[in-house]
């Protein structure tokens, strides 16, 4: 790609896929991301296997059992919602440090913040 | 496990897995798309910004909710039997009137949080605003709210992921009050049995645990 005031744009996607990279692999966010995935299915089969154990106990009941898993309903809804803001706000920071990279070399090339 | 898996109980503890995992696969496809979407336009803010205000009350309510847990522990029977023998229980420690007060100040605490949550919901770009209300759509379809009533009241569309996050929460005290209130529940007691205090702690530790790790990824 030819350059356009001295800014060479095939450079300015190199700089931008490395932005991305980085935000890509924050590796805070994909752990939080990983871990309330991770514990979505470990949570659902351990609350099956504590219902069990605590029948076979004699401190549950049907309908304690029941009880329980209305909690558990409610907060898979949170989990997921959560892990899908974490996947959001990962996003955003990607998205973010590519426009960054574009808003700074478009403006150096045409003089106009366009992005 | 296999008597479980006859009775009509398996069929009410097995729901909830299917739905979850189908929601969660569709989360992946929605942030795909995000992806593609976001090289065509030039969204910036999706999620509703970090406050850390919000997290500090969120710490507070937990801790409410955990005192309250500790007392009920501590104070309540711990088999069908052990309950069945209380001969006066609206004199027992364990009974729900003892507890009206500390239900009540957590749905006073939890409705300030959705209040601030409203508040500071502002700013999330149209995008970012489309993808939160599809995320809502895809777990309502899926995994309904055990609170209908509480639902319609705040779920209009425009509503951010993190406030419907408060009102599940505020929905899971919501029926704690109500099952300790349920004299079915209880068999005519109003009085929960330890176990039942045990899971709640459980829960609140784990929502509270996601809402923070959700919040606290906006910050970097």
């Amino acid at each position: 790609m030819p350059s356009t005031n001295g800014i060479d744009f095939d450079e300015v996607v190199k700089e931008a896929l490395h932005a991305a990279k980085k935000a890509v692999n924050d590796p805070v966010a994909w752990k939080e991301l990983d871990d309330i995935v991770e514990n979505i299915a470990k949570g659902l089969k351990s609350d099956v296997g504590l219902v069990a154990k605590r029948k076979l106990a004699g401190s549950f009941d049907e309908k304690d059992a029941r009880m329980f898993l209305e909690d558990q309903r409610m907060l898979a809804r949170i989990r997921l919602r959560s892990s899908a803001i974490i996947g959001m706000a990962a996003a955003e920071q990607i998205w973010n440090a590519v426009a960054e990279v574009f808003r700074e070399a478009i403006k150096k090339a045409i003089g106009w913040t366009i992005l | 496990m296999r008597s479980w898996g006859r009775s009509s109980m398996s069929e009410n503890a097995m729901t909830p897995i299917s739905p979850v995992i189908w929601v969660a696969a569709r989360i992946c496809m929605l942030a795909l798309c995000l992806s593609m979407a976001s090289l065509a336009g030039c969204a910036t803010t999706l999620v509703q910004p970090y406050d850390q205000k919000l997290g500090d009350d969120t710490e507070e309510i937990f801790k409410h909710a955990v005192a309250m847990i500790d007392e009920g522990v501590q104070v309540s029977p711990i088999t069908d039997n052990a309950r069945k023998a209380i001969k006066n229980p609206l004199d027992d420690p364990a009974h729900l009137s003892r507890f009206e007060e500390r239900y009540r100040k957590l749905a006073t605490r939890i409705d300030l949080l959705i209040l601030r949550a409203m508040a500071h919901s502002q700013g999330v770009d149209a995008i970012g605003q489309q993808l939160q209300d599809k995320v809502s759509d895809l777990i309502d379809r899926q995994l309904p709210s055990q609170c209908v009533e509480l639902e319609r009241e705040f779920d209009a569309p425009g509503t951010s992921l993190t406030v419907m996050n408060y009102i599940d929460l505020k929905c899971i005290f919501v029926r704690w009050h109500g099952q300790h209130a349920d004299t079915e529940l209880t068999e005519g007691t109003r009085i929960l049995k330890k176990s039942n205090w045990q899971h709640r702690k459980g829960t609140v530790f784990n929502a509270v645990l996601a809402i923070h790790r959700a919040e606290s990824s906006k910050k970097r």
